[in-house]
Protein backbone atom coordinates (compact mmCIF):
# COMPACT_ATOMS: atom_id res chain seq x y z
CA UNK A 1 0.00 0.00 0.00
CA UNK A 2 1.19 3.63 -0.50
CA UNK A 3 2.51 5.87 2.37
CA UNK A 4 -0.08 6.85 4.55
CA UNK A 5 0.53 11.17 4.99
CA UNK A 6 1.20 12.37 7.76
CA UNK A 7 -1.24 14.85 9.28
CA UNK A 8 0.69 18.16 9.36
CA UNK A 9 -1.36 20.08 11.72
CA UNK A 10 -1.64 23.51 12.70
CA UNK A 11 -0.14 24.76 16.07
CA UNK A 12 -2.69 25.76 19.19
CA UNK A 13 -2.31 28.98 18.77
CA UNK A 14 -3.18 29.23 15.23
CA UNK A 15 -6.53 27.41 16.46
CA UNK A 16 -7.65 29.67 18.65
CA UNK A 17 -6.93 32.28 15.94
CA UNK A 18 -8.90 31.28 13.35
CA UNK A 19 -11.57 29.88 15.53
CA UNK A 20 -11.93 33.25 17.18
CA UNK A 21 -12.10 35.30 13.71
CA UNK A 22 -14.40 32.81 12.60
CA UNK A 23 -16.78 33.43 15.62
CA UNK A 24 -16.34 36.79 15.28
CA UNK A 25 -17.25 37.08 11.64
CA UNK A 26 -20.30 35.24 12.45
CA UNK A 27 -21.34 36.50 15.34
CA UNK A 28 -20.95 40.52 13.54
CA UNK A 29 -23.27 38.88 10.45
CA UNK A 30 -25.93 37.31 12.60
CA UNK A 31 -26.24 40.32 14.44
CA UNK A 32 -26.22 42.71 11.47
CA UNK A 33 -29.09 40.74 9.77
CA UNK A 34 -30.99 40.76 12.86
CA UNK A 35 -31.33 44.08 13.75
CA UNK A 36 -32.21 44.98 10.19
CA UNK A 37 -34.70 42.05 10.09
CA UNK A 38 -36.49 43.57 13.70
CA UNK A 39 -35.83 47.19 13.17
CA UNK A 40 -37.30 49.07 10.39
CA UNK A 41 -34.65 51.21 8.64
CA UNK A 42 -34.80 53.04 5.27
CA UNK A 43 -35.41 49.86 2.74
CA UNK A 44 -32.07 50.12 0.76
CA UNK A 45 -30.26 50.55 3.34
CA UNK A 46 -31.51 47.62 5.71
CA UNK A 47 -31.25 45.37 1.72
CA UNK A 48 -27.62 46.35 1.77
CA UNK A 49 -27.08 45.51 5.64
CA UNK A 50 -28.86 41.72 5.10
CA UNK A 51 -26.46 40.95 2.05
CA UNK A 52 -23.55 42.03 3.99
CA UNK A 53 -24.42 39.90 7.12
CA UNK A 54 -25.21 36.91 4.55
CA UNK A 55 -21.64 37.35 2.80
CA UNK A 56 -20.18 37.73 6.24
CA UNK A 57 -21.51 34.59 7.22
CA UNK A 58 -20.66 32.83 4.22
CA UNK A 59 -17.18 33.91 4.06
CA UNK A 60 -17.06 32.37 7.82
CA UNK A 61 -18.62 29.19 7.19
CA UNK A 62 -15.61 29.18 4.26
CA UNK A 63 -13.18 29.91 6.65
CA UNK A 64 -14.69 27.05 8.93
CA UNK A 65 -14.51 24.53 5.98
CA UNK A 66 -11.05 25.20 5.41
CA UNK A 67 -10.11 25.17 9.09
CA UNK A 68 -11.69 21.44 9.11
CA UNK A 69 -9.77 20.64 6.24
CA UNK A 70 -6.39 21.79 7.82
CA UNK A 71 -7.21 19.42 11.05
CA UNK A 72 -8.38 16.37 9.18
CA UNK A 73 -5.33 16.63 6.98
CA UNK A 74 -5.36 16.25 3.22
CA UNK A 75 -6.49 12.19 2.15
CA UNK A 76 -4.02 10.17 0.44
CA UNK A 77 -5.55 7.97 -2.28
CA UNK A 78 -5.21 4.22 -1.41
CA UNK A 79 -2.92 2.68 -4.22
CA UNK A 80 -3.23 -1.13 -4.99
CA UNK A 81 -0.41 -2.62 -7.53
CA UNK A 82 -2.14 -5.30 -10.05
CA UNK A 83 -0.18 -8.18 -11.29
CA UNK A 84 -1.06 -8.94 -14.90
CA UNK A 85 -0.04 -12.31 -16.13
CA UNK A 86 -0.36 -13.87 -19.36
CA UNK A 87 -0.30 -17.89 -20.07
CA UNK A 88 2.39 -17.82 -22.71
CA UNK A 89 0.92 -20.72 -24.89
CA UNK A 90 -2.72 -20.27 -24.64
CA UNK A 91 -2.90 -16.18 -24.54
CA UNK A 92 -5.11 -16.46 -20.80
CA UNK A 93 -5.28 -13.58 -19.23
CA UNK A 94 -5.59 -12.87 -15.67
CA UNK A 95 -4.73 -10.11 -12.90
CA UNK A 96 -3.55 -10.48 -9.14
CA UNK A 97 -2.45 -8.28 -6.77
CA UNK A 98 1.31 -7.27 -6.91
CA UNK A 99 3.55 -9.61 -4.29
CA UNK A 100 6.91 -8.74 -3.63
CA UNK A 101 9.49 -10.38 -6.36
CA UNK A 102 6.98 -9.79 -9.19
CA UNK A 103 8.54 -8.46 -12.08
CA UNK A 104 7.74 -8.11 -16.11
CA UNK A 105 9.26 -11.00 -17.49
CA UNK A 106 9.49 -13.46 -14.92
CA UNK A 107 7.66 -16.82 -15.47
CA UNK A 108 5.99 -19.15 -13.69
CA UNK A 109 5.95 -22.81 -14.42
CA UNK A 110 3.21 -24.74 -14.96
CA UNK A 111 0.72 -21.70 -13.27
CA UNK A 112 -1.66 -20.96 -15.83
CA UNK A 113 -5.28 -22.30 -14.59
CA UNK A 114 -6.41 -23.30 -18.19
CA UNK A 115 -3.51 -24.87 -20.07
CA UNK A 116 -1.19 -25.57 -16.98
CA UNK A 117 1.47 -23.76 -19.10
CA UNK A 118 4.10 -21.05 -17.99
CA UNK A 119 2.57 -17.96 -16.69
CA UNK A 120 4.25 -14.45 -17.74
CA UNK A 121 4.35 -11.26 -15.80
CA UNK A 122 2.95 -9.24 -18.46
CA UNK A 123 2.31 -5.80 -16.87
CA UNK A 124 2.43 -4.35 -13.37
CA UNK A 125 0.41 -1.26 -12.49
CA UNK A 126 -0.98 0.59 -10.03
CA UNK A 127 -4.58 1.74 -9.41
CA UNK A 128 -5.36 4.60 -7.07
CA UNK A 129 -8.46 4.57 -4.99
CA UNK A 130 -10.13 7.16 -3.79
CA UNK A 131 -10.77 7.23 0.00
CA UNK B 1 -71.96 65.70 17.62
CA UNK B 2 -69.24 62.83 16.37
CA UNK B 3 -67.53 65.27 14.32
CA UNK B 4 -66.84 67.99 17.16
CA UNK B 5 -66.08 65.25 19.27
CA UNK B 6 -63.05 63.76 16.84
CA UNK B 7 -61.75 67.27 16.18
CA UNK B 8 -61.27 67.56 19.83
CA UNK B 9 -59.46 64.11 19.69
CA UNK B 10 -57.09 65.52 17.04
CA UNK B 11 -56.41 68.82 19.18
CA UNK B 12 -55.75 66.58 22.31
CA UNK B 13 -52.87 64.84 20.33
CA UNK B 14 -51.33 68.34 18.97
CA UNK B 15 -48.34 69.58 20.06
CA UNK B 16 -47.68 72.97 21.03
CA UNK B 17 -46.16 73.81 17.90
CA UNK B 18 -49.22 72.54 15.73
CA UNK B 19 -51.21 75.22 17.42
CA UNK B 20 -48.86 77.62 16.83
CA UNK B 21 -48.62 77.02 13.14
CA UNK B 22 -52.24 76.88 12.41
CA UNK B 23 -52.17 80.68 13.85
CA UNK B 24 -48.85 81.08 11.25
CA UNK B 25 -48.59 82.15 7.93
CA UNK B 26 -47.52 79.96 4.94
CA UNK B 27 -43.96 81.89 5.06
CA UNK B 28 -42.87 81.07 9.00
CA UNK B 29 -44.39 77.30 8.05
CA UNK B 30 -41.36 77.17 5.44
CA UNK B 31 -38.57 78.46 8.19
CA UNK B 32 -39.69 75.87 10.72
CA UNK B 33 -39.96 72.99 7.97
CA UNK B 34 -36.16 74.15 7.26
CA UNK B 35 -35.28 74.14 11.08
CA UNK B 36 -36.54 70.92 11.72
CA UNK B 37 -34.46 69.20 8.46
CA UNK B 38 -31.72 70.73 9.84
CA UNK B 39 -32.14 69.51 13.45
CA UNK B 40 -32.91 65.51 11.76
CA UNK B 41 -29.40 66.00 9.52
CA UNK B 42 -27.37 66.80 12.38
CA UNK B 43 -29.17 63.93 14.52
CA UNK B 44 -28.16 61.64 11.67
CA UNK B 45 -24.39 62.86 11.00
CA UNK B 46 -24.23 61.86 14.91
CA UNK B 47 -25.37 58.62 14.46
CA UNK B 48 -23.30 57.66 11.48
CA UNK B 49 -20.11 59.06 13.13
CA UNK B 50 -19.28 56.13 14.58
CA UNK B 51 -19.68 54.24 10.88
CA UNK B 52 -17.19 57.43 9.39
CA UNK B 53 -14.76 57.14 12.38
CA UNK B 54 -14.62 53.09 12.15
CA UNK B 55 -14.30 53.70 7.78
CA UNK B 56 -11.57 56.05 8.49
CA UNK B 57 -9.76 53.93 10.89
CA UNK B 58 -10.07 50.46 8.36
CA UNK B 59 -8.62 52.85 5.40
CA UNK B 60 -5.69 53.95 7.97
CA UNK B 61 -4.88 50.08 9.19
CA UNK B 62 -5.10 49.10 5.66
CA UNK B 63 -3.02 51.63 4.17
CA UNK B 64 -0.21 51.37 6.88
CA UNK B 65 -0.48 48.01 7.80
CA UNK B 66 -1.75 46.16 4.72
CA UNK B 67 1.09 44.80 3.17
CA UNK B 68 2.10 43.25 6.57
CA UNK B 69 -1.06 41.65 7.07
CA UNK B 70 -0.76 39.84 3.83
CA UNK B 71 2.60 38.96 4.69
CA UNK B 72 1.16 37.32 7.85
CA UNK B 73 -1.27 35.51 5.34
CA UNK B 74 1.68 34.21 3.19
CA UNK B 75 3.84 33.36 6.22
CA UNK B 76 0.96 31.17 7.37
CA UNK B 77 0.29 29.31 4.42
CA UNK B 78 3.86 28.38 4.24
CA UNK B 79 4.26 27.32 7.93
CA UNK B 80 1.42 25.16 6.97
CA UNK B 81 3.33 23.90 3.38
CA UNK B 82 6.37 23.97 5.57
CA UNK B 83 4.58 21.21 8.24
CA UNK B 84 3.81 19.57 5.13
CA UNK B 85 7.28 19.08 3.90
CA UNK B 86 8.75 18.45 7.25
CA UNK B 87 6.18 15.62 7.80
CA UNK B 88 6.88 14.17 3.83
CA UNK B 89 10.76 14.28 4.51
CA UNK B 90 10.61 12.91 8.34
CA UNK B 91 8.39 10.10 7.37
CA UNK B 92 10.69 8.91 3.97
CA UNK B 93 13.28 8.87 6.36
CA UNK B 94 11.47 7.18 8.47
CA UNK B 95 10.12 4.84 5.43
CA UNK B 96 13.86 4.17 4.44
CA UNK B 97 15.24 2.78 7.65
CA UNK B 98 12.78 0.51 8.10
CA UNK B 99 12.96 -0.76 4.95
CA UNK B 100 16.80 -1.16 4.85
CA UNK B 101 17.18 -2.71 8.46
CA UNK B 102 16.00 -5.87 6.93
CA UNK B 103 19.36 -6.05 5.14
CA UNK B 104 21.87 -6.74 7.94
CA UNK B 105 22.63 -3.14 10.30
CA UNK B 106 20.37 -2.22 12.98
CA UNK B 107 17.39 0.59 12.51
CA UNK B 108 19.53 3.07 14.94
CA UNK B 109 22.68 2.99 12.62
CA UNK B 110 21.09 3.67 9.48
CA UNK B 111 19.05 6.50 10.71
CA UNK B 112 22.52 8.18 11.99
CA UNK B 113 24.31 7.10 8.63
CA UNK B 114 21.45 8.36 6.77
CA UNK B 115 21.48 11.47 8.87
CA UNK B 116 24.67 12.51 8.15
CA UNK B 117 24.10 11.70 4.06
CA UNK B 118 20.71 13.76 3.33
CA UNK B 119 22.51 17.10 3.20
CA UNK B 120 24.92 15.25 0.15
CA UNK B 121 24.59 17.11 -2.91
CA UNK B 122 25.85 18.09 -5.89
CA UNK B 123 28.09 21.21 -7.07
CA UNK B 124 27.32 22.16 -10.04
CA UNK B 125 30.29 22.36 -12.74
CA UNK B 126 32.06 25.74 -13.91
CA UNK B 127 30.32 26.40 -17.38
CA UNK B 128 31.78 29.45 -17.56
CA UNK B 129 34.63 27.75 -20.27
CA UNK B 130 32.26 25.53 -21.92
CA UNK B 131 34.75 23.35 -23.69
CA UNK B 132 34.59 19.60 -22.15
CA UNK B 133 31.44 20.76 -19.93
CA UNK B 134 30.01 17.75 -20.83
CA UNK B 135 32.63 15.21 -19.28
CA UNK B 136 33.13 16.98 -16.53
CA UNK B 137 29.34 16.52 -16.05
CA UNK B 138 29.36 13.17 -16.65
CA UNK B 139 32.22 12.65 -14.53
CA UNK B 140 30.21 14.36 -11.44
CA UNK B 141 27.15 12.48 -11.87
CA UNK B 142 29.61 9.48 -11.76
CA UNK B 143 31.45 9.99 -8.71
CA UNK B 144 27.61 11.11 -7.06
CA UNK B 145 26.45 7.60 -8.45
CA UNK B 146 29.11 5.87 -6.80
CA UNK B 147 28.79 7.61 -3.31
CA UNK B 148 25.33 6.51 -3.46
CA UNK B 149 26.05 2.83 -4.64
CA UNK B 150 29.05 2.88 -1.47
CA UNK B 151 26.15 4.44 1.05
CA UNK B 152 23.86 1.95 0.53
CA UNK B 153 26.38 -0.99 0.43
CA UNK B 154 27.43 0.40 4.04
CA UNK B 155 23.87 0.34 4.95
CA UNK B 156 22.25 -2.86 3.51
CA UNK B 157 25.20 -5.37 3.26
CA UNK B 158 22.98 -8.50 2.44
CA UNK B 159 20.69 -6.79 -0.74
CA UNK B 160 20.98 -8.11 -3.87
CA UNK B 161 22.15 -6.01 -7.05
CA UNK B 162 18.75 -5.55 -7.96
CA UNK B 163 17.82 -4.45 -4.50
CA UNK B 164 20.38 -2.12 -3.57
CA UNK B 165 19.46 -0.27 -7.09
CA UNK B 166 15.90 0.14 -5.98
CA UNK B 167 17.25 1.21 -2.52
CA UNK B 168 19.43 3.94 -4.15
CA UNK B 169 16.48 5.19 -6.02
CA UNK B 170 15.02 5.20 -2.60
CA UNK B 171 17.89 7.25 -1.45
CA UNK B 172 18.01 9.76 -4.10
CA UNK B 173 13.93 10.98 -3.06
CA UNK B 174 14.53 10.98 0.89
CA UNK B 175 17.45 13.88 -0.28
CA UNK B 176 15.19 15.63 -3.10
CA UNK B 177 12.34 15.45 0.00
CA UNK B 178 15.47 17.20 2.45
CA UNK B 179 16.59 19.38 0.15
CA UNK B 180 12.87 20.87 -0.76
CA UNK B 181 12.59 21.17 2.68
CA UNK B 182 15.72 23.30 3.23
CA UNK B 183 14.64 25.58 0.72
CA UNK B 184 11.05 26.45 1.63
CA UNK B 185 12.39 26.62 5.26
CA UNK B 186 15.17 29.15 4.42
CA UNK B 187 12.81 31.32 2.58
CA UNK B 188 10.17 31.11 5.39
CA UNK B 189 12.55 32.04 8.01
CA UNK B 190 14.45 34.58 5.43
CA UNK B 191 11.50 36.21 5.16
CA UNK B 192 10.49 36.54 9.28
CA UNK B 193 13.55 37.82 9.93
CA UNK B 194 13.47 40.40 7.58
CA UNK B 195 9.67 40.82 6.89
CA UNK B 196 10.61 41.34 3.06
CA UNK B 197 7.33 40.86 0.84
CA UNK B 198 9.08 39.33 -1.65
CA UNK B 199 11.45 36.99 0.22
CA UNK B 200 7.92 35.72 1.46
CA UNK B 201 6.06 36.52 -1.98
CA UNK B 202 8.43 34.53 -4.22
CA UNK B 203 7.79 31.15 -2.37
CA UNK B 204 4.30 31.50 -1.69
CA UNK B 205 3.99 31.97 -5.16
CA UNK B 206 5.81 29.15 -5.76
CA UNK B 207 4.50 26.78 -2.94
CA UNK B 208 1.51 24.63 -5.53
CA UNK B 209 4.20 23.63 -7.36
CA UNK B 210 6.70 22.90 -4.41
CA UNK B 211 3.85 20.76 -3.12
CA UNK B 212 3.13 18.68 -6.27
CA UNK B 213 6.72 17.58 -6.81
CA UNK B 214 7.13 16.90 -3.16
CA UNK B 215 4.06 14.83 -2.88
CA UNK B 216 5.35 12.82 -6.17
CA UNK B 217 8.44 12.00 -4.60
CA UNK B 218 6.92 11.18 -1.66
CA UNK B 219 4.29 8.76 -3.41
CA UNK B 220 7.38 7.18 -5.52
CA UNK B 221 8.89 6.11 -2.77
CA UNK B 222 6.11 3.24 -2.59
CA UNK B 223 6.79 2.05 -5.72
CA UNK B 224 10.89 2.07 -5.05
CA UNK B 225 11.06 0.05 -2.33
CA UNK B 226 8.52 -2.60 -3.41
CA UNK B 227 10.32 -2.67 -6.78
CA UNK B 228 7.23 -1.79 -8.63
CA UNK B 229 8.07 -0.28 -12.16
CA UNK B 230 7.35 3.50 -12.60
CA UNK B 231 5.81 5.72 -15.38
CA UNK B 232 8.99 6.92 -16.68
CA UNK B 233 9.38 2.57 -17.19
CA UNK B 234 7.59 2.62 -20.15
CA UNK B 235 10.51 2.98 -22.67
CA UNK B 236 12.06 -0.42 -21.14
CA UNK B 237 8.63 -2.24 -21.06
CA UNK B 238 8.37 -1.88 -24.68
CA UNK B 239 11.67 -3.05 -25.04
CA UNK B 240 11.17 -6.24 -23.10
CA UNK B 241 8.62 -6.38 -25.09
CA UNK B 242 10.29 -6.23 -28.41
CA UNK B 243 13.13 -8.76 -26.88
CA UNK B 244 10.63 -11.02 -25.95
CA UNK B 245 12.85 -14.51 -24.91
CA UNK B 246 16.07 -13.24 -26.92
CA UNK B 247 19.23 -13.84 -25.51
CA UNK B 248 20.91 -10.08 -23.80
CA UNK B 249 24.36 -8.74 -23.55
CA UNK B 250 25.47 -5.91 -21.80
CA UNK B 251 26.14 -2.86 -24.02
CA UNK B 252 27.33 -0.28 -21.32
CA UNK B 253 27.42 0.51 -17.64
CA UNK B 254 23.88 -0.53 -16.44
CA UNK B 255 22.75 -1.15 -20.08
CA UNK B 256 21.62 -4.48 -21.89
CA UNK B 257 20.78 -5.13 -25.82
CA UNK B 258 19.29 -7.97 -27.56
CA UNK B 259 19.20 -8.81 -31.17
CA UNK B 260 15.75 -9.40 -32.68
CA UNK B 261 14.57 -9.86 -36.13
CA UNK B 262 11.66 -7.49 -37.26
CA UNK B 263 10.02 -7.72 -40.87
CA UNK B 264 13.42 -8.94 -41.96
CA UNK B 265 15.62 -6.31 -40.53
CA UNK B 266 18.21 -6.83 -37.70
CA UNK B 267 17.50 -4.93 -34.67
CA UNK B 268 19.69 -4.11 -31.84
CA UNK B 269 16.74 -3.64 -28.70
CA UNK B 270 18.52 -1.62 -26.28
CA UNK B 271 16.89 -1.26 -21.99
CA UNK B 272 18.36 -0.35 -19.25
CA UNK B 273 19.46 -2.99 -16.97
CA UNK B 274 16.93 -4.61 -14.07
CA UNK B 275 14.58 -5.66 -12.81
CA UNK B 276 16.27 -3.42 -10.08
CA UNK B 277 16.17 0.51 -10.63
CA UNK B 278 18.82 1.73 -13.19
CA UNK B 279 18.65 3.83 -16.06
CA UNK B 280 22.55 3.31 -16.93
CA UNK B 281 24.10 5.08 -19.63
CA UNK B 282 22.50 4.22 -23.20
CA UNK B 283 24.01 6.98 -24.86
CA UNK B 284 27.20 5.46 -23.99
CA UNK B 285 25.64 2.18 -25.26
CA UNK B 286 24.22 3.69 -28.58
CA UNK B 287 27.55 5.28 -29.51
CA UNK B 288 29.66 2.33 -28.91
CA UNK B 289 27.28 0.79 -31.51
CA UNK B 290 27.23 3.24 -33.72
CA UNK B 291 31.16 3.39 -33.70
CA UNK B 292 31.69 0.00 -34.16
CA UNK B 293 29.90 -0.24 -37.00
CA UNK B 294 31.48 2.76 -38.64
CA UNK B 295 28.09 4.71 -38.73
CA UNK B 296 26.26 1.50 -40.61
CA UNK B 297 23.23 1.87 -39.21
CA UNK B 298 19.89 2.96 -40.85
CA UNK B 299 17.83 4.15 -37.93
CA UNK B 300 18.37 5.09 -34.43
CA UNK B 301 14.27 4.67 -32.91
CA UNK B 302 14.31 5.82 -29.30
CA UNK B 303 11.22 5.30 -26.62
CA UNK B 304 10.66 7.47 -24.02
CA UNK B 305 8.43 9.14 -21.63
CA UNK B 306 7.54 12.75 -22.14
CA UNK B 307 6.47 15.50 -19.88
CA UNK B 308 2.80 16.19 -20.71
CA UNK B 309 1.40 19.44 -20.76
CA UNK B 310 -2.23 20.27 -18.49
CA UNK B 311 -5.03 19.54 -21.16
CA UNK B 312 -3.26 16.56 -22.93
CA UNK B 313 -4.28 12.74 -21.86
CA UNK B 314 -1.68 10.46 -19.93
CA UNK B 315 -0.58 7.67 -22.24
CA UNK B 316 -0.70 9.89 -25.17
CA UNK B 317 1.56 8.51 -27.71
CA UNK B 318 3.22 10.88 -30.40
CA UNK B 319 6.37 10.63 -32.92
CA UNK B 320 9.30 12.76 -33.59
CA UNK B 321 12.35 13.53 -34.62
CA UNK B 322 15.61 13.73 -32.02
CA UNK B 323 17.66 12.07 -29.12
CA UNK B 324 14.26 11.39 -26.91
CA UNK B 325 16.27 11.01 -23.59
CA UNK B 326 16.01 13.05 -20.45
CA UNK B 327 18.12 14.28 -17.49
CA UNK B 328 20.71 16.28 -17.33
CA UNK B 329 21.76 16.04 -20.89
CA UNK B 330 24.99 13.79 -20.94
CA UNK B 331 23.52 10.92 -22.27
CA UNK B 332 21.72 13.06 -25.11
CA UNK B 333 24.59 14.74 -25.64
CA UNK B 334 26.24 11.22 -26.71
CA UNK B 335 23.55 10.49 -28.67
CA UNK B 336 23.39 13.50 -30.70
CA UNK B 337 27.37 13.25 -31.71
CA UNK B 338 27.15 9.83 -32.96
CA UNK B 339 24.05 10.40 -34.92
CA UNK B 340 25.07 13.70 -36.34
CA UNK B 341 28.76 12.25 -37.34
CA UNK B 342 27.32 9.40 -39.75
CA UNK B 343 24.27 11.46 -40.80
CA UNK B 344 21.62 8.51 -39.25
CA UNK B 345 18.27 9.25 -38.42
CA UNK B 346 17.25 9.41 -35.02
CA UNK B 347 13.53 8.71 -34.69
CA UNK B 348 11.57 9.23 -31.24
CA UNK B 349 8.09 8.15 -29.81
CA UNK B 350 7.21 9.29 -26.56
CA UNK B 351 4.58 8.80 -24.16
CA UNK B 352 3.11 11.92 -22.57
CA UNK B 353 2.75 11.83 -18.81
CA UNK B 354 3.23 14.04 -15.84
CA UNK B 355 6.22 14.49 -13.20
CA UNK B 356 4.03 12.78 -10.83
CA UNK B 357 3.46 9.86 -12.74
CA UNK B 358 6.98 9.19 -14.39
CA UNK B 359 8.32 8.69 -11.00
CA UNK B 360 5.22 6.97 -9.10
CA UNK B 361 3.75 3.82 -9.83
CA UNK B 362 2.70 3.49 -13.28
CA UNK B 363 -0.32 3.65 -14.11
CA UNK B 364 -2.43 1.01 -16.08
CA UNK B 365 -3.52 3.90 -18.56
CA UNK B 366 0.75 4.09 -19.14
CA UNK B 367 1.11 0.22 -18.53
CA UNK B 368 -1.38 -0.89 -21.41
CA UNK B 369 -0.26 1.30 -24.18
CA UNK B 370 3.02 -0.83 -23.95
CA UNK B 371 1.54 -3.07 -27.07
CA UNK B 372 0.56 -0.01 -28.85
CA UNK B 373 3.83 1.05 -29.03
CA UNK B 374 5.50 -1.87 -29.88
CA UNK B 375 3.18 -1.78 -32.65
CA UNK B 376 4.09 1.29 -33.90
CA UNK B 377 7.60 0.83 -33.32
CA UNK B 378 7.34 -2.25 -36.25
CA UNK B 379 5.30 0.23 -38.44
CA UNK B 380 8.21 2.70 -38.35
CA UNK B 381 10.77 0.43 -38.84
CA UNK B 382 8.76 -1.37 -41.94
CA UNK B 383 8.38 2.29 -43.34
CA UNK B 384 11.36 3.65 -42.67
CA UNK B 385 13.94 0.66 -43.63
CA UNK B 386 14.45 -1.90 -46.59
CA UNK B 387 14.77 -5.61 -45.42
CA UNK B 388 18.43 -6.04 -44.29
CA UNK B 389 18.97 -2.92 -42.89
CA UNK B 390 20.43 -2.55 -38.91
CA UNK B 391 18.10 -0.30 -36.67
CA UNK B 392 18.57 0.61 -33.10
CA UNK B 393 15.70 0.91 -31.11
CA UNK B 394 16.30 2.21 -27.06
CA UNK B 395 13.97 2.11 -24.22
CA UNK B 396 15.08 4.85 -22.22
CA UNK B 397 13.54 4.99 -18.72
CA UNK B 398 14.09 3.07 -14.93
CA UNK B 399 14.18 -0.19 -15.64
CA UNK B 400 12.50 -1.06 -11.91
CA UNK B 401 10.40 -3.98 -12.00
CA UNK B 402 11.18 -4.84 -15.36
CA UNK B 403 13.41 -7.62 -16.39
CA UNK B 404 15.61 -7.64 -19.31
CA UNK B 405 13.98 -10.37 -21.26
CA UNK B 406 11.13 -12.88 -20.82
CA UNK B 407 12.26 -15.48 -18.80
CA UNK B 408 12.73 -19.44 -20.37
CA UNK B 409 14.51 -20.74 -23.38
CA UNK B 410 14.68 -18.81 -26.48
CA UNK B 411 12.04 -20.12 -28.45
CA UNK B 412 12.95 -17.90 -31.76
CA UNK B 413 9.21 -17.34 -32.55
CA UNK B 414 8.85 -13.96 -31.05
CA UNK B 415 9.42 -11.05 -33.83
CA UNK B 416 10.92 -13.23 -36.05
CA UNK B 417 10.96 -12.43 -40.08
CA UNK B 418 8.14 -12.65 -41.85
Amino acid sequence: MAPEERRAKPSLGSYILWVAMIVTILSFSAFLVWSEITSGGGYQDSIFKIMLGFAGAAIAIKMAVDLSKAIRGRPTPKQLSLTLLKCSDCGLKSEREFEAGDFVGKVFEKACRKCDGPVEVDLIYTKSQAK
Amino acid sequence: MPCEKRRQSLTRFKTPQHLKSESMGSFEMIDLALQMDQSSLFQQLREDLLSWVLFFVFIMIMNLYGSRIQSQVWMGQISRALNRLDAFRLDAKKEFSETVSRFGRRREEIKGALDRFTGFFVSGIATLDPLGAFQKLEHILDLYRDRMKSFISDVAPEADVHTKANLRDFLGSVIVLDEIFRMVRHFFLLGKKTQNLIYIAQIQMQLPEILRIALAFRQSTHALKNGIPIGDGIGPLVAIKLIGRSPVRELAEGVVGADVNIEGRQVLVVKAEGPGGKIGKPGEAIKGIVESRNGNITRIIMIDAARKLEGEKTGEVVEGVGAFIGGLGVEKWKIEEAATKYAIPLDGIAIKEDLLEAITAMKPEIAKVSDGVVERVTEMISRGTTPGDFVIVAGVGNSIGIGNRIEGEEDGTRRTAS
